[in-house]
């Protein structure tokens, strides 16, 4: 699919679902932090911390109040192993803490990147399986395309902007229960040099939309990039 | 016996290039460009490399995608075409083959450039098409990506017109973290 008929595809989602009137949303923040580290032999650590705030959720037509709700943290770590110059496989776990209650999750995934002439295209295929102690297992597959076009030139190069859009599908399964949920992230970003970027925008999440009133979510989202 | 030199691991090559307008361009340059017969729209670029800078203009030109160098003052170094690795003559592809594979032994292609340089009038005449590419000094400029030592890399190679190894260059990589992760 590409990005046209994607973003068709999400517009005609959002509009079709709103118009129930039930539909609900939440808006909040999601900063995160990426650090990652090279080591022999083509293998590489990545360490994510990622927090969710909420200021405002219920339904779409209520008058909800400005409320700060602070929701989680995942603790994200992957081993990746470059299996191609530009293919990289991951194994993960995802340590979660939501309250008094805590989410484990193992990850796999395999990313190939294309160098195009005026911009980076990247696609990853991942599986993840979530497990706690209060609900059932929860299998997920899921496929990103990102793609990173720099404002300036044919790559990003220090001190230049770039916009970075992701666009994701995850097909969840859980206790005999089909969702499909639909990502697109829109971001400005900054590179401060090859080895540090900062990334600002929107992480939109739309899922339940298959049989009945869509959830929607709207996380300002900030990610800081360290490479070691 | 043709002897084949070993390739040198020690260059390396940045790619670094940044979009200007036309009022960055050196004179002669932009004089060459606005004269030339290309018809499509032409972006300038500045490029940084290790050791100094020099501007490109890219456009497209009767189908393919070209690249007109200039150094830091403005002079023609040559023209890049884009050309499907085909399209190259079956011995000089041959040659350059034998080359990556001795190398390399395994390697995949990402592109090849047929590089054209000489005279300034020159040149522009044969953009022209008044004058015979083969009064030209070509060149193949090869981008290949391979595994040296359990490391994933990837090479800028240059080639003569008869498919000779004549230098090459390692790209520093990008980081694409943010992209993967």
């Amino acid at each position: 699919m590409n990005t046209r008929k994607a973003l068709l595809f999400l517009v005609v989602l959002v509009f079709s679902t709103t118009i129930y009137g039930q539909s609900e949303y939440q808006f909040g923040i999601l900063p995160a932090i990426n650090l990652n580290k090279g080591l022999k032999q083509g293998y590489k650590i990545n360490f994510k911390v990622e927090s969710r705030q909420t200021f405002e959720q219920g339904l779409f037509e209520d008058d909800n109040p400005f409320e700060y709700d602070y929701i989680l943290t995942d603790f994200t770590t992957l081993l990746a192993k470059k299996v191609a110059y530009n293919k990289t496989v991951t194994v993960g776990y995802l340590f979660r803490v939501r309250g008094d209650q805590i989410v484990h999750r193992s990850i796999q995934q395999y990313i190939w990147t294309n160098n195009l002439p005026r911009f980076r295209l990247s696609h990853r295929i991942a599986a993840d399986q979530t497990f706690n102690s209060q609900s059932a297992p929860e299998f997920r597959l899921r496929y990103r395309l990102a793609s990173q076009i720099p404002f300036n030139g044919e790559t990003v190069d220090p001190k230049e902007f770039y916009v970075k859009v992701n666009n994701e599908y995850l097909n969840q399964f859980e206790s005999g229960s089909y969702d499909l949920e639909v990502r697109l992230t829109p971001f400005l970003g900054y590179s401060i040099t090859d080895k540090k970027k900062l990334e600002f925008g929107l992480d939109y999440r739309v899922n339940s939309f298959l049989d009945g009133p869509a959830s929607h979510r709207f996380w300002i989202a900030l990610n800081y990039y360290l490479s070691l | 016996m043709m002897l084949i030199p070993t390739l040198s691991y020690g260059q390396q090559k940045l790619e670094n290039e940044v979009r200007i307008s036309r009022s960055d361009v050196p004179k002669i340059a932009l004089d060459f460009i606005d004269t030339a017969p290309f018809n499509k729209k032409v972006r300038w670029y500045k490029e940084y490399f290790l050791g100094g800078t020099s501007v490109e203009a890219k456009t497209r030109f009767n189908g393919k995608r070209y690249s007109i160098e200039f150094d830091s003052d403005g002079n023609l170094e040559d023209v890049e075409i884009d050309h499907r690795w085909k399209q190259a003559p079956e011995p000089v592809r041959q040659r350059m083959e034998d080359y990556l594979k001795e190398q390399f032994e395994r390697y995949s292609l990402d592109k090849l450039q047929f590089q054209y340089s000489g005279a300034t009038h020159e040149v522009f005449e044969w953009l022209h098409g008044r004058l015979a590419a083969s009064a030209l000094q070509l060149r193949y400029e090869v981008v290949i990506h391979t595994k040296v030592k359990g490391r994933y890399k990837r090479f800028e190679v240059l080639f003569d017109a008869d498919g000779n190894y004549i230098k090459s260059a390692e790209f520093i990589p990008k980081n694409v973290d943010n992209i993967e992760y």
